[in-house]
């Protein structure tokens, strides 16, 4: 298995490189650059070419791009930003760590909600919970994101003052945080994140509850389970032992091969609640044309790709015994 | 100040020049008080040498008065700075925390005139073209050294310094040289004269040569020093969170006091409905540049009180002139004669603006009360168009003219919500006189990419207005190419008078050009001035000793103070 992974990992290099360098070409060929944003009329064309000079954007397109190659390669350097004034590495450095929290407990509330109404959806075939969990799973999936998100911060967070219970946006209190308990904290950190983790989660969760139950309705009818119960083990052992662990197969793989999506849905909602990670650093780079900090930005959600693909294989491969790594 | 340089236009660096603070104490809103204040203007004498007594006493009022200090003003902001050094930033936000950070040689009074600050005192030379500043000797940088001379003439050489990239960096352009005198003694020297010379040599903030010299030019724009700036203003800079807030301290040792706040915080915010939110719901205790289709949720709010200032910007519909559609004066005329522009205030701000009729507003000192005007008129309109040959000859609802219909794309850009909307009236209201419009909302950079290029046939833009009388870069023919005469506007005529009025030291003579220069291009009508949107700004009846005036809200923003009992953090 060791040399599998070290293998997929080799493969993944040249294919983020060649990732890097279509990103590169496609952003420098936009229109604009970024000295756009400092223009005033105050601003002298001298002032904006001297910005151009100390930021190398005056020389020729494949000379930046062999520098920037470069960088990247020999020093892991990924330059500065131009609309932050810091190193794109710093910039990144801080807000990466906050989109990672936000996105795996959305995965967390993802995989728990999905898997568990799916079970029980699938456990009681055509009961109430069942009817209804399928209309509400398909209007949360059918729903936008930013859409959702506007109607919770509407209703939750201060457009109905009844139920104001959660901040409209950011991670903490700013103002009383650093002098709040440890548990306060926590508290304070959580009743933040609870907002933006659901409305990244809940549409993922309604997809992944559809697919629970229809998997686990697939293997309620096989033979192999007719057999457990005519042993005699009781339901529970049968549901749970016997049917979830093959249930549950394709389920680790469309959660790998959703990680990249969780990344890209986390721009959306990062948006709209104000937090502080990738998406609005992805975004801002975009809009900006900060070349260096939008080509880094693709670049990490490039691995994320690579690693997901990666992380379902290999969770496949421990899951079922019959799939060998090679 | 993605917020403001996407959406209310290009160039609101005059701005972060007035943002040093000053002063006038008396109406802040006490329990009693009424809820909704207009901010009186007050006239421009930002030509003015002269200190302004009575603005002074006002600023030193809070010294003298019993106050309470603590509690904490969370300040709401859409874009994240980028810079908290003089030299290096470009964003709005940025410019407002480095107005609590650090010292100017002079602050802008309420009249754009000049009142102490770092500098206790200056005087002109007898030929007008050396400038003495006296400087306070008891500023110190927030690390304990002591701010001298030597930081002032640092910090010009740094702004002028090509391999710095200073945005605005033209403002010193006629100053030849900057000498230490003594430790607080600094005189600038002129190339020339003319009625700025005090306004440009004070512009920028002051800073600590004892650090910034290790920086090489090259590398101020990734130092260290952009984001832990030390600066020696009535604030300390504390933290800075990328893309959460940035939060600065009451600084002990400042020389005219410590200021009451405890802690000032710009929070990051995501867009304008969350900031409406958040206001609402007391996350946040202030906002500038409300929308105005919040006014009338929040102006209901107990707990808040607005401020509606006049407007410091206008949005205009800008025709190419290189366009044959346009060349024609009488053409121009009738279309701004097309346009209801008292319908696009009424519908889309509220009511909350005024239609302009040239690019001075009259906030300044030069403004032309009586221009000419084409007030809306659509059946003038019709002949003015008729009589250059535009008529509907083939009965289609459109005018054409050499079998040719009145027809062209506007252009603007998107996120601002007004200018999309105005696209959708213009195209009804021009559709009543027979012309066809299509609206074409453009990516920001896209949108000033193709300005640049003269790659549009009309477009909506705005331009915010600076406290300097000065006109070239805007309407001068040489600004066609490079500058920002997007619509290559060009008269010889007014070109001399522009370029005469800059130097006239004479004020008299100065008005008498400036005002014919508005003139000409209120006739010639290159724009169709649509709008100067009033601003509003809501702040957390808690605070008092508010004073918001013309030169920005921030005026005297390290003066206010909240009441022992009323305390919130």
């Amino acid at each position: 298995m060791h040399t599998y992974i070290i293998r997929r990992i080799l493969i993944s290099i040249p294919l983020l490189f060649g990732l890097l360098t279509i990103n590169f070409f496609l952003i420098h060929a936009a229109p604009g650059d970024p000295t756009d944003i400092f223009y005033n009329p105050d601003m002298d064309p001298e002032a904006r070419e001297n910005i151009r000079r100390i930021y190398g954007l005056d020389q020729p397109l494949g000379v930046q791009y062999l520098k920037y190659i470069q960088g990247v390669v020999l020093k892991f350097e990924f330059g500065y930003s131009i609309a932050k004034k810091r190193p794109v590495k710093d910039e990144i450095l801080e807000a990466l760590p906050n989109t990672i929290q936000l996105s795996a407990l959305a995965l967390l509330l993802e995989l728990s909600l999905g898997i568990g109404i799916g079970i029980l959806a699938a456990v009681k075939q055509q009961s109430t919970f069942d009817n209804a969990t399928r209309v509400t799973s398909l209007t949360f999936y059918s729903m936008p994101s930013f859409y959702l998100g506007l109607v919770l911060l509407f209703l939750f967070a201060g457009g109905v003052s009844a139920t104001h219970w959660f901040p409209a946006s950011g991670m903490v209190d700013i103002v009383r945080h650093d002098s709040m308990s440890t548990l306060g904290r926590l508290g304070d950190r959580a009743i933040h994140i609870f907002l933006p983790s659901l409305t990244l989660g809940i549409g993922a969760a309604a997809g992944i509850s559809r697919y629970m139950r229809g998997e686990l309705l697939e293997v309620i009818r096989q033979d192999y389970m007719r057999t457990a119960r005519a042993k005699g083990l009781t339901e529970k052992v049968v549901v749970f032992k016997h049917g979830l662990r093959n249930a549950l197969m394709p389920i680790i793989t469309i959660m790998g091969l959703s990680l990249p999506f969780l990344f890209s849905g986390a721009v959306i909602v990062e948006q709209v609640f104000g937090w502080p990670g990738m998406g609005r650093v992805a975004v801002d780079a975009a809009f900006q044309r900060d070349y260096s900090m939008f080509l880094a930005v693709n670049l990490i959600f490039g691995v994320m790709v690579v690693v997901g693909n990666l992380v379902a294989d290999i969770l496949y491969a421990i899951v079922d015994p019959r799939v060998r790594l090679s | 100040m993605n917020r403001i340089v996407r959406i209310t236009s290009l160039g609101l660096f005059f701005t972060s020049l007035s943002c040093s603070p000053s002063s006038t104490p008396g109406d802040s809103p006490s329990d009693s008080a009424q809820r909704v204040i207009e901010v009186e203007a007050r006239p421009d004498r930002g030509r003015s040498e002269e200190h302004n007594l009575e603005f002074e006493a006002r600023w030193n009022e809070l010294y003298n008065t019993p106050h309470d200090n603590g509690d904490t003003l969370v300040i709401g902001t859409i874009g994240d700075a980028d810079s908290l050094n003089d030299l290096t930033s470009a964003a709005i936000t940025g410019s407002n925390v480095i107005g609590l950070l650090f010292l100017s040689l002079t602050r802008t009074n309420p009249d754009f005139s000049h009142a102490p600050s770092l500098a206790e005192s200056w005087q002109f030379s007898e030929d007008h073209l050396e400038l003495t500043f006296h400087l306070r000797d008891d500023v110190f940088w927030h690390d304990g050294v002591k701010t001298t001379a030597h930081d002032v003439k640092f910090t010009f050489e740094k702004q002028i310094s090509p391999n710095i990239g200073w945005a605005t960096i033209k403002w010193k352009q006629f100053i030849k040289e900057c000498v230490v005198v003594d430790d607080y003694t600094v005189k600038f020297i002129f190339e020339r004269l003319y009625p700025y010379q005090l306004m440009d040599a004070v512009v920028g903030a002051v800073l600590p040569k004892h650090i910034l010299e290790k920086v090489p030019d090259e590398e101020m724009v990734s130092t260290d020093f952009n984001r832990n700036p030390v600066g020696n203003g009535p604030y300390r800079f504390k933290v800075w969170k990328a893309q959460q807030y940035i939060e600065v301290e009451a600084n002990e040792n400042y020389f005219a006091g410590r200021p009451p706040l405890d802690r000032i915080i710009f929070k990051v915010v995501p867009d304008q409905e969350n900031l409406a939110l958040q206001l609402k719901s007391g996350e946040i205790d202030f906002m500038d540049g409300v929308p105005p289709r919040f006014f009338e949720e929040l102006a209901r709010q107990e707990n808040l009180v607005a401020y509606i200032a006049p407007g410091r910007s206008y949005s205009y519909l800008g025709w190419n002139l290189l366009n044959p559609l346009f060349q024609s004066k009488k053409v121009r005329q009738a279309l701004t004669m097309a346009i209801n522009r008292q319908e696009i205030i009424d519908s889309l701000l509220f009511e909350f603006g005024e239609i302009p009729k040239g690019p001075v507003l009259p906030i300044i000192w030069a403004h032309h009360p009586n221009l000419p005007d084409f007030p809306y008129d659509p059946e003038k309109a019709r002949q003015y168009l008729a009589e250059e040959g535009w008529k509907d000859s083939d009965g289609d609802g459109w005018l054409d003219k050499d079998g040719q219909r009145f027809s062209f794309t506007v252009k603007t850009n998107k996120g601002n919500q007004i200018r999309e909307d105005i696209l959708i009236l213009v195209q009804d209201m021009f559709k009543e006189v027979g012309i066809e419009v299509r609206p074409n909302i453009l990516e920001w950079t896209v949108f000033i990419g193709d300005m640049d290029k003269k790659d549009f046939e009309a477009a909506v833009a705005g331009w915010s207005v600076g406290l300097k009388m000065d006109m070239t870069t805007i309407w001068h023919s040489d600004s066609i190419n490079d500058k920002f005469n997007f619509v290559s506007y060009s008269n010889p005529e007014f070109d001399r008078l522009n370029d005469a009025a800059i130097f006239e030291m004479d004020s008299e003579k100065a008005k008498q050009m400036w005002w014919r220069a508005q003139e000409m291009i209120a006739e010639d009508q290159p724009y169709t001035f649509l709008y100067s949107p009033k601003d509003i700004n809501f702040v957390h009846r808690r605070f008092q000793n508010v004073q918001m005036e013309t030169v920005g809200w921030n005026y005297n923003l390290e003066q206010w103070w909240v009441p022992k009992d009323k305390q919130k953090y």
